[in-house]
């Protein structure tokens, strides 16, 4: 059931759900894997900023979503389902990552700021770094939307299936973080 | 915002190592059937420590029961010691005294003053 499929073809969300439904969900799981490791590789990455703490979290994620595939029921989209899984598992190791460097002080900036610097895997050049460190003055809030918008272009609606949030104040947390970040870049080309 | 977008323009500034992706799915399938199978492994072992921990519940119950039931009985045996203590000092400082020997008037003069029936005491006397 495990096996190989040599073809791998993008395929739509419906046909996965069939499959789940006839209860194919090794064949269904495959599929989900191929079709949506990348984007919520990303995802997770620009939450945590480190390539080798998003590999280890996209295995995770993944594991829960096998998991929670038989439970998976249709009145959410499987995407949005997924995006969840990923956002909670990558806010989850956050959390703990405070607590155990900064025993619960909220400075998870701080060490975000500091693996961007360090971090091999990006090959941004240097205004894109600055847009980056200003993202990361964000509350977790803002930062989350942020991305989710200027860099997935995931529509509000989609956003609110996700995170739980009424559109409307999606809206104003995206309008407010572009303000934070202008400013913040502003103060980064006086300096320079 | 159209300015913004144009000066930061929405290039993902991170990368990955090279052909990170290509073998991704096999990877992350591979681990699942791994976790999948050392949970079917161990659920063998997780039965049996649920059986023991039942057990073991079973067994503390049965202690805890035992317990009370202990202090029950020896609350019941030093209850009637206690009881047949008393009964003893009662018979010994009252209605068996050795010393107290009352004549028949006595007795009737007794209960003549204990009783508001008094002709049924003489008839019963009578």
């Amino acid at each position: 059931m495990w096996e190989k499929e040599e073809f791998m073809e993008i395929v739509e969300d419906g046909y996965i759900i069939g499959l789940l439904r006839e209860k194919q969900e090794q064949k269904a799981f495959r599929l989900l894997v191929d079709k949506y490791k990348e984007r919520l590789y990303w995802h997770i990455r620009k939450i945590v900023i480190s390539h080798e703490d998003t590999d280890d979290l996209l295995q995770n994620v993944f594991l829960k979503i096998w998991q929670g595939l038989e439970e998976f029921r249709n009145d959410s989209k499987l995407y949005t389902w997924m995006y969840r899984i990923a956002t909670n598992e990558a806010l989850n190791f956050l959390s703990e990552k405070n607590r155990k460097v900064y025993g619960n002080s909220d400075e998870i900036s701080v060490y975000l700021e500091n693996t961007l610097e360090s971090e091999v895997y990006f090959s941004g050049d240097k205004i894109q770094k600055e847009l980056q460190k200003a993202i990361l003055t964000l509350s977790e809030r803002q930062r989350l939307v942020f991305n989710m918008k200027y860099f997935d272009d995931l529509s509000y609606e989609d956003m609110a299936a996700v995170l739980g949030v009424a559109v409307g104040t999606l809206k104003a947390t995206y309008h407010n973080a572009v303000k934070k970040i202008e400013e913040s870049l502003k103060i980064v080309d006086v300096l320079n | 915002m159209d300015d913004f977008s144009d000066k930061y323009r929405k290039k993902n500034p991170f990368s990955v190592p090279d052909g990170y992706f290509d073998n991704l799915t096999e990877r992350i399938v591979k681990q699942v059937k791994k976790q999948e199978k050392a949970e079917k492994n161990s659920s063998p072992l997780r039965k049996v420590r649920l059986y023991m921990g039942v057990a073991a519940g079973f067994l503390l119950a049965l202690f805890v029961l035992q317990i009370l039931f202990w202090g029950i009985q020896d609350y019941s045996q030093k209850e009637r010691q206690e009881n047949s203590q008393l009964v003893v000092e009662m018979e010994e400082e009252d209605i068996f005294d050795s010393h107290f020997n009352p004549t028949t008037e006595e007795i009737i003069e007794y209960l003549v003053a204990e009783s508001d029936n008094y002709d049924l005491i003489l008839a019963t006397i009578n």
